[in-house]
């Protein structure tokens, strides 16, 4: 295991006290402090600094970290990366707040995926010794971490090889057209063992589909349903279950418009775990295995 | 209360009440009326694009230039889920992207536009 998870995601937002009411309260984030134009958030269960970062300004993502094991895995990687003709640069301890030296990679689809080995460690909200299972106060939704993204862009295809040729991940399930033509468009890569840290899908290149957070189980995904009411979070679809991935979910909005998700359930994968396959004309039942209806925003709301 | 008169492409137009701070979205929605497409109703994806024939209208929270670009606002673009009219307004969406889903929410918002329009006579005589 070398690319340990998704660490953070950074997201532009219209309003930062909207987006903060949203990440802090709604979610139940823990506020990090701002720097510059950026605020930063941790949950309660993850032990670096910060996992999501919002910027004030537009709609829509700036970049993601993926924390690594080690200096040299992120050697390793870099001329993996160089060898598959994908650009990278380094980066200085500190170019990202809070975050050590690494490597930033562009990917085929567009994004910046920044790799890294340290960030500022600050401790769950538990400890690590002799510690409670759970917070005292739940606050919105409790998420205890991000989990996940689905990213866009014209060739999933190219970007999913980079990932498993270049970076150790594999693929839990692919979505393509049908049988006979086999084009990719979406697919499912994991590091960790879950049944993904990243999912890319064909669309605009650089877009952003959803990120999305983690909840302990399908009553936690229900009163996220009721807390989004309280709020008046606008939900795109859900509580359900997809097919893919199995996951339970609900999907919804942040206040400048970028999707969020929670999701619990799924699968746990392993690196001999064999990979399942959609055809496109399923896809009503691979994506919401409960109405097996494809809701009109979800292949068409990208920020 | 500010009066909308929508246009659905080819349809006959119709004119809803607008309540103090409501947003287009909100006003249509409130009288039966939704999107084909919900989008993300936080002006982020521009999927609730409609032109402000008449009228002018504010946006209740900013809106990213990259969603509604300058030019596009100038020929009356706007963004139904942050655009809140600003006196009576004229609206124009495409053919079938929004819809009547509750005929009854309809008829109440049609009652409350008759009950403002005969007050609005009645002081004006
Ligand atoms: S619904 Fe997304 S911008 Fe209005
Ligand atoms: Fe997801």
């Amino acid at each position: 295991m070398s690319v340990m998870r998704l660490g953070y995601v950074h997201v532009r937002v219209t309003d930062l006290d909207d987006a903060s009411r949203h990440y802090e309260k709604t979610l139940g984030l823990q506020a990090m402090g701002q720097q510059g134009p950026c605020r930063y958030f941790k949950g309660w269960d993850e032990f670096d600094h910060h996992s999501v970062v919002i910027e004030e300004g537009g709609v829509g993502l700036v970049k993601l970290g993926m924390k690594v094991s080690s200096s040299d895995d992120l050697a390793r990687f870099e001329a993996n990366l160089a060898r598959f003709g994908v650009t990278t640069e380094r980066m200085a301890a500190g170019e990202s707040h809070k975050v050590g030296e690494g490597l930033r990679v562009f990917l085929p689809t567009g994004q910046t995926l920044e790799l890294y080995t340290d960030m500022e460690y600050v401790g769950n909200e538990l400890g690590t010794f002799n510690p409670h299972a759970v917070i005292r106060d739940p606050r919105g939704l409790t998420v205890p971490r991000l989990d996940h993204m689905l990213i866009a862009g014209e060739d999933p295809a190219l970007t999913e090889r980079m990932f498993t040729e270049c970076l150790d991940f594999h693929v839990s399930e692919r979505l393509i057209t049908d049988i006979e033509s086999n084009d990719l468009v979406a697919t499912w890569l994991f590091a960790g063992q879950t049944s993904h840290d990243i999912a890319l899908i064909k669309g605009e290149q650089g877009k952003l589909h959803h990120f999305a957070f983690w909840l302990e189980d399908w009553q936690s995904i229900l009163r996220a349903g009721d807390v989004f009411a309280y709020d008046d979070t606008p939900v795109d679809y859900g509580p359900t279950r997809h097919g893919i991935t199995r996951g339970t979910t609900v999907y919804f909005f942040d206040p400048a418009g970028n999707r969020n998700e929670v999701f619990t359930g799924s699968y746990r994968c392993y690196a001999d775990t064999p990979t399942i396959t959609w055809t496109m004309d399923t896809f009503p039942r691979a994506l919401s295995a409960l109405q097996r209806e494809v809701n009109e925003s979800f292949l068409t709301v990208f920020t | 209360m500010p009066v909308m008169t929508l246009q659905i492409g080819a349809e006959p137009e119709i004119r809803l009440p607008v309540r103090p701070g409501e947003t287009i979205d909100a006003a249509f929605t409130r009288a039966g009326y939704a999107r084909r497409r919900k989008g993300c109703r936080r002006g982020g994806c521009g999927q609730c694009l409609i032109t402000v024939l008449h009228g002018s209208v504010t946006d209740d929270r900013p809106v990213a230039v990259t969603v509604l670009p300058p030019a596009q606002r100038a020929v009356g673009g706007a963004l139904a889920c942050r655009a809140v009219p600003q006196g009576d307004v004229v609206v124009r969406a495409d053919a079938g992207s929004i819809r009547c889903v509750s005929p009854l929410q309809k008829e109440l918002a049609l009652r409350e536009l008759a009950r403002i329009t005969t007050t609005t006579v009645q002081e004006g005589s």
